[in-house]
């Protein structure tokens, strides 16, 4: 889904010099009928934590993209704000590395790269200190004047979150804020964990809202920039054959999946405070209910989507604490088997503690209380050290209300539309067909789309789409403070009762298995089974 | 002319063992029929077509007029970056010598339904053979290049008088495609408020090009957006009645544009390809000094072309003035 659809001026050419209606700009009559993705907005991006693992894999390369494929406004400068010390050249050096070694278009390419390098510059820094704040300042002007940035500025916090308080009321206290700000416009995106409880993410919200106005609050979560989970609502709306029976009349349950194989790599100090509800969960999973379960946007506006995802998150019930058993499951790997390769268990991996109570599996049953969903079961799951790496959400529609064809030992599975998110990207519809012969077999076949097959068009990473999204100001793809509240509210019930009691079963899956074997009641109370990882 | 039939059951049950034997269609996007007569063309023709292949599913269709009794069909799967597999039919037909009926009613009985048809015509001329005539209306859109043709005003007239007909199909021209990028490098210039004045004291254009076809569309351009009005060969006159002398120079590959250069009276603007021909270095020159920096030149290889014309399915309004335009330029 795209919200600012490509730039296509009016085709008609005015007269050089002519003005344009409301803000007596000239128009230039050469830009009618020329389609571009060039933003236009000039801007200043500020990134704080600049010498982090994520600025060098993600960012930068995201950032040199963007300017590769003339995405990025003719007016842009990058400064790095972080307490590495660097010289200017020095970390334009870093950042050339980073290009080189993490690009999806591969090393630098020159000329490109020395007028990239160029508006790149660095400030070393405390997050503490407002005096080092101080520096931006002149930074932001020495941009207007060199870069024609416009006052234009665009922070980043790319630190860890414990740190995100203090850079915002820095950003304050150095007049670096949008209401000092008479030149251009101020927004800033914060990197996700927003809070690790509700409590926690209500008092960086008070942080936040001191400072910025929620439109001017992006709070990026990678997962919405994905290309196939844009495309949900694309299936959804542009589609005339979904809506009829996407209702509680035609679908028995939903299932959302996000397995990983992966462990916890180098992230187990921050995973074990965290765990698969908080880290999958909260976010990614609850941000895909949202678009699978929301009614119908009134327009494609930022607003209007995020008004519809907040009102859908707003109708899940909120599970009791006393009926949190029955309705989630957690697990914790222990050692295991993937792809031919023995892992270790969870307890034994780097920075986790021996006794850990942290799941790694997550599984939840919701309910979405509206006229749409009323009754319709929701079984959410994320874990760690699965069987196969898969994103999806699965469709399962009513059974046929008759059988008329199959033979007795025949079984009529319902259909089944399943949206790929990752590793395969596409629409997959499992339907009901004859078996060629004299007999009346039923068996279920599939109809496969594959984004990769349809259009031959590789995506471009979330991060460049997101990045590019926010200097643009077009917030769809960002999380709104209401739905990251709902979301927490959501999961808070549960986050209380495990963080309360230890789980005496962990480690209870193998890595490499389906997930905890618990985690099965959750769709047979209701008669289905979870989907084959 | 022949008017013996081809073998459409032949060729349908030779794509039928194709598929077998090499794995199914599990999409197709479109049907591309690809016209070639002039030998010259064909293996470019043929190259181009095989490259927007490797991309999309499809069932192409070359209809080879250099030759006789051909009727090729294979099955070419490849692996998409995301590991999933693409699947092209392609049928390769010898339609020297059949009458223009024949190669339309084969054109139709081989053609996948329900899927866009883009007729890819790689012959000099639009009317020559009757055969454009009869498989127009079986298509979507239709792409011609009038760039790297011996006569490149002739192509380009002719593509206007058809522009010009009330044609229910898209109609793209790869020469005018190209220019997509340097039409948006040239609008930059201006996009700065303080050189929008400039654009109505313009004096001359120079254009350095490898063919002449992608320098005259150009100007075209410019005039239709500037309201310039030619007043004589390569000479056009702004509103106000004033001469704009048009420069062409003949230098470089061919179907690439070296640089575009605006000039008025104090000021030059121009674009200039870099060594790398990956970049175009934008400069405005006064007064002995100069502004210059670099912006990446894409998209304009032959298959993001193809795949351009394809997908932006709806008229172009500043294509069709363009082309109006300059053949009035042309024809003077």
């Amino acid at each position: 889904m795209r919200c600012n659809p490509k730039r296509r001026m009016p085709e008609t050419a005015a007269p050089p010099g002519s003005k344009a209606a409301g803000d007596g700009q000239s128009i230039n009559p050469l830009r009618a009928g020329l389609e571009s993705d060039r933003i236009t907005d000039p801007c200043s991006i500020v990134f704080f934590g600049a010498s982090g693992d994520l600025f060098k894999r993600m960012l930068l390369p995201a950032l040199y993209n963007l300017r590769l494929n003339d995405i990025l406004p003719n007016g842009f400068a990058i400064v790095g704000y972080s307490r590495t010390s660097f010289s200017d050249d020095q970390f334009r050096a870093y950042c050339k590395q980073s290009v080189d070694q993490f690009s999806r278009s591969g090393p630098a390419k020159e000329p490109l790269w020395s007028d990239f390098a160029q508006r790149i510059s660095y400030l070393t820094g405390e997050f503490t200190d407002t005096n080092d704040y101080a520096q931006l300042k002149q930074k932001f002007e020495e941009n207007d004047a060199q870069f024609g940035t416009k006052g234009n500025v665009l922070y980043y916090l790319s630190t860890p979150p414990q740190v995100f308080p203090t850079i915002i009321a820095q950003i304050k206290a150095a007049g670096l804020d949008p209401r000092s700000n008479h030149k251009g416009w101020t927004r800033i995106i914060v990197e996700k964990p927003f809070g690790t409880d509700l409590d926690s993410a209500c008092s960086l919200q008070a942080e936040v809202e001191k400072v910025f106005d929620e439109s001017q609050v992006y709070r990026i979560d990678h997962y919405l920039g994905k290309e196939p989970v844009q495309d949900i609502m694309a299936l959804r709306f542009a589609n005339m054959i979904f809506e009829p029976i996407w209702n509680r009349r035609f679908i028995a349950s939903v299932q959302i999946t996000a397995a990983e194989t992966l462990g916890v790599e180098q992230r187990g100090g921050y995973y074990d405070h965290a765990g698969a509800l908080r880290d999958m969960i909260q976010n990614h999973v609850i941000n895909l209910l949202a678009l699978v379960a929301m009614e119908p946007p009134a327009s494609s506006d930022a607003d209007a989507i995020r008004n519809e995802k907040f009102k859908v998150l707003s109708a899940v019930r909120l599970i009791p604490p006393d009926e949190v058993g029955s309705n989630s499951a957690r697990g914790q790997y222990g050692g295991g088997v993937i792809e031919g390769q023995a892992v270790s268990a969870y307890r034994d991996e780097k920075d986790v503690a021996r006794d850990s109570n942290t799941e790694t599996y997550a599984a939840v049953k919701l309910f979405v209380d509206n006229w749409r969903w009323a009754g319709i079961p929701f079984y959410l799951r994320s874990g760690k050290r699965l069987a196969r790496k898969v994103s999806e959400i699965a469709v399962r529609f009513c059974a046929i209300p008759q059988r008329l064809f199959g033979e007795r030992t025949d079984e009529i599975e319902a259909n089944v539309l399943v949206m790929k998110i990752q590793p395969d990207e596409g629409v997959t519809l499992q339907f009901n067909a004859k078996v060629p012969g004299p007999k009346n077999h039923i068996r279920s076949v599939n109809m496969d789309f594959n984004y990769g097959t349809g259009f031959g068009i590789e995506s471009a990473p979330a991060y460049e789409r997101l990045i590019g999204d926010a200097i643009r100001g077009d917030a769809t793809l960002f999380t709104r403070w209401d739905a990251v509240q709902r979301a927490w509210q959501i999961v808070m019930p549960i986050l209380n009762v495990w963080q309360n009691t230890k789980d005496q079963s962990f480690p209870n899956y193998a890595a490499g298995s389906q997930g905890p074997a618990d985690a099965d009641h959750l769709p047979e109370a209701d008669g289905y089974a979870w989907r084959r990882i | 002319m022949s008017t013996s039939t081809i073998d459409i059951a032949g060729i349908e049950e030779r794509l039928k063992e194709a598929r077998g034997k090499e794995g199914a269609t599990t999409a197709t996007t479109m049907n591309l029929v690809v016209y070639i007569d002039d030998r010259s063309q064909h293996e470019r023709a043929l190259r181009r077509a095989e490259s927007f292949c490797a991309k999309y599913p499809a069932r192409v269709m070359i209809l080879d007029a250099t030759r006789t009794n051909l009727a090729d069909v294979n099955n070419c799967t490849r692996e998409a970056v995301d590991g999933a597999t693409i699947s092209t039919e392609r049928i390769e037909l010898g339609v020297g010598g059949f009458s223009p009926d024949i190669i339309a009613s084969t054109v139709n009985a081989l053609r996948i339904g329900d899927v866009p048809d883009v007729l890819w015509w790689t012959s000099r001329s639009l009317n020559e053979s009757g055969v454009f005539e009869q498989i127009l209306p079986l298509m979507d859109v239709l792409i011609v290049d009038s760039s790297g043709l011996d006569a490149e005003e002739n192509a380009i007239c002719e593509v206007a008088n058809f522009a010009g007909q009330s044609h229910e199909i898209f109609l793209r021209d790869l020469a005018y495609m190209r220019l997509s990028p340097w039409q948006d490098m040239i609008a930059q210039f201006f996009d700065d408020e303080r050189f929008v004045a400039d654009l109505e004291s313009i004096e001359s254009v120079a254009v350095a090009a490898g063919s002449s076809a992608e320098a005259f569309y150009l100007v075209g351009w410019l005039a239709s957006r500037l309201q310039w009005k030619p007043c004589a060969r390569f000479l056009l006159c702004d509103r106000s009645g004033r001469e704009i002398h048009v420069k062409f120079e003949r230098k470089g590959g061919m179907r690439r544009v070296l640089r575009v250069a605006l000039a008025t009276s104090s000021r030059t603007f121009a674009a200039e390809l870099s060594e790398s021909a990956d970049t175009v270095c934008l400069s405005v020159s006064d007064d002995g000094s100069a502004r210059k920096r670099c912006v990446p030149l894409h998209h304009i290889d032959n298959l993001s072309l193809l795949e351009k014309a394809f997908l932006f399915n709806s008229r172009d309004d500043v294509f069709d003035a363009s082309l109006h335009t300059l053949c009035r330029l042309l024809k003077l």
